[in-house]
């Protein structure tokens, strides 16, 4: 099944608080379906969920979600699935009521609200703790109960904030693939917002990169993978000191960084390495990754506006 | 053959093949403020406590729903002349009778409704101090507005809601029982239906109106702003039991005006309640209550404050952090 096409779209649009405009002007609009939304802290990510979900309306420009008005009030939230970084628990609530009344809240009708909520809670693999308080649940039950909550009244936009945070490692690989499977075979459309990179990378085809409020880039996900150069880490037996380098190698402590173009493989390595008469000794993949490129584009930007200061590696996690 | 067993969590719980897309029509926001009211009751009444001080106000219903029938069936008994109370004392039996309904106020009469509101009100508070925190307190604590606000619903349909439970739990010890007693005492006595008595019906529900007016958003208020239940509890005792000390102080012991009184809300609104029922002061009470118009307006601005202060308190609250 494929997403509605222009799920989300804006116009130029700027929002802010009181009359200050802290996000935009921005334009985006998203086809394919599932777009990861990185950014550093203060990026303006809060303020960009929040004027999806009509709490914050916009200064100027204009936009829809699912094909409805930006500032439409809080009907806008009908086609829209919140999945909240903080809990956002009621304490004393069993998972099944819990997800009923996010139903009932999305406009079901009790009866129809409780039989979703047992359905959505079986898929989720949280049929047997459903009727258990909330309060003993662990990290991965409450995300999972987090995503039945914004999935009950079967939105076609998820606004999915950290949705693997806290989760180790099984748990974060089942998060993802649940998200993949939702867009999949549901066709479910969803807007990632993480700092994690390689959550982006493995579920979305798109991503917008969030900076001091603006749009540092958008692009296509396998496309930006392709513009990254493929390098290798190699360390030689007795290489001889002052002996000249190929121009696509440099010298990293006593090891090497070879670069080689996308498409060609180990064997161009092999090759030079036997011309020179040497030996190799050791030899990785040295993955320069999206985290990389977004720290360059942080970097340059940052370099722009104030001199170069400030730490990119520190914004994003791999 | 048995489906092996998954690990919950486990990377094959992701094919999600048995989700189901919702095809029904989705109800406006408004069906969200009963969600709310009955969620939140639900959640009270979950605690013993509740259910205790629940039974509290039922056995003072009690007292005075069998009272009531005791004393118009005693009347009716043919049960001589006098009646012995004690070892050697015999009083006349209609005049005990009297005395009885009289004093206890058992007989149907507005006064008797005005101190069943002030009986059960006592309980109202006490429930209304505990039930802060449960009702709206945990959802500031716990930050579960995320929860209510990325649903379709405003501010408003949440307030309304909670609004809606504290005012079910109030009517439903002080309203609702003095109607069973109106419709009781209706029945027990000659069954005509007049204007005094259609009179007497629209008072018992604007006594209700009233006091619910006066306690709820004052509760909801107090709630956003302490959050947890001792705060609030000591908020109660201080609007309900010290300012009422300190009000009494100052007009009864130290002879200020009687106008002192209307920092004691609870005195202001059986006051209204007393008026809308027809009545006038207590003759005892005549020279120390404050002017009706001064309690009219504390119980007419503090709701209005209230809301305004849940207002701001909502404004600040951070959906999303």
């Amino acid at each position: 099944m494929k997403a509605l096409p222009g799920i989300l779209e804006l116009k130029n649009l700027t929002a802010g608080y009181q009359g200050k405009a802290v996000l935009g002007p921005l334009s985006l609009t998203m086809n394919c379906g599932t777009l990861g939304l990185l950014g550093p802290n203060g990026a303006g990510k809060s303020t960009f969920l929040k004027v999806l979900l009509g709490l914050v309306h916009p200064i100027s420009g204009s936009g829809s979600v699912a094909g409805m008005t930006l500032g439409s009030g809080p009907s806008l939230r009908r086609v829209i699935g919140y999945m909240s970084e903080a809990d956002a628990l009621i304490p004393g609530m069993t998972g099944i009521e819990y997800v009923s009344f996010a139903g009932e809240l999305g406009g079901l009708n009790r009866r129809d609200s409780s039989r979703r909520a047992h359905e959505i809670l079986h898929v989720l693999e949280l049929d047997e703790a459903r009727y258990r308080l909330l309060d003993e649940y662990s990290t991965g039950m409450k995300q999972r109960i987090k995503l039945a909550q914004a999935l009950i009244h079967d939105p076609p936009l998820l606004l999915l904030d950290e949705p693997t945070s806290g989760l180790d490692p099984s748990g974060r690989d089942a998060m993802l693939s649940l998200l993949e499977s939702l867009h999949k075979n549901h066709g479910k459309s969803f807007l990632l917002s993480t700092h994690l990179m390689g959550d982006v990378e493995r579920t979305c085809q798109e991503m917008v990169f969030l900076f001091g409020g603006q749009v540092l880039l958008q692009e296509s996900v396998s496309k930006l993978s392709r513009t990254i150069p493929l390098e290798y880490r190699i360390r030689l037996h007795h290489f001889p000191p002052g002996k000249d380098l190929p121009v696509h190698w440099r010298r990293e402590g006593d090891a090497f960084i070879v670069r080689i173009a996308q498409g060609d493989d180990t064997r161009t390595i092999w090759e030079e390495v036997a011309q020179m008469g040497m030996l190799i000794t050791h030899i990785s993949q040295r993955h320069e990754d999206l985290r990389e490129r977004f720290s360059q584009l942080v970097l340059n930007s940052l370099a722009k506006d104030s001199g170069g200061k400030g730490d990119p590696n520190k914004v994003l996690a791999p | 053959m048995t489906e092996p067993i998954r690990e919950p969590g486990s990377p094959t719980m992701g094919d999600f093949l048995e989700y189901r897309s919702f095809h029904g029509t989705l109800r406006g926001p408004t069906y969200a403020v009963w969600a709310i009211a009955r969620t939140g009751l639900g959640l009270l009444f979950r605690r013993k406590l509740f259910w205790g001080l629940y039974l509290m106000g039922l056995i003072l219903f009690f007292l005075y729903f069998f009272g009531q029938y005791l004393l118009v069936w005693a009347g009716s008994q043919d049960l001589g002349q006098s009646i012995r109370v004690g070892p050697f004392a015999r009083i006349p039996r209609k005049e005990l009778i009297d005395n009885l309904r009289t004093m206890l106020k058992m007989d149907g009469s507005p006064p008797m409704f005005h101190n069943f509101f002030q009986t059960q009100g006592s309980i109202v508070m006490v429930l209304f101090a505990l039930a802060g925190a449960q009702l709206v307190g945990n959802d500031f604590r716990f930050r579960s507005f995320p929860f209510y606000f990325s649903k379709p619903i405003g501010p408003l349909h949440y307030f309304l809601g909670k609004g809606l439970a504290a005012a079910v739990l109030l009517n439903l010890l002080t309203t609702i029982p003095a109607l069973i007693l109106f419709f009781q005492a209706w029945f027990l006595g000659d069954w005509s239906w007049n204007v005094a008595k259609m009179k007497l019906l629209f008072s018992i529900l604007g006594y209700g109106a009233v006091l619910t007016w006066g306690l709820v958003p004052l509760l909801l208020a107090s709630a956003s702003g302490l959050t947890r239940t001792i705060p609030i509890a000591m908020f109660w005792i201080f609007c309900f039991l010290f300012l009422r000390g300190i009000s009494e102080g100052l007009v009864d012991r130290l002879g200020y005006s009687p106008n002192w009184k209307t920092i004691d809300l609870w005195n202001d609104l059986g006051l209204i309640g007393s008026q809308i029922l027809g009545m006038g002061p207590e003759p005892k009470n005549r020279n120390t209550n404050p002017d009706f118009g001064f309690a009219l307006g504390l119980v007419l601005v503090i709701p209005i404050l209230s809301l305004a202060y849940l207002r701001l308190r909502l404004s600040k609250v951070e959906v999303l952090r």
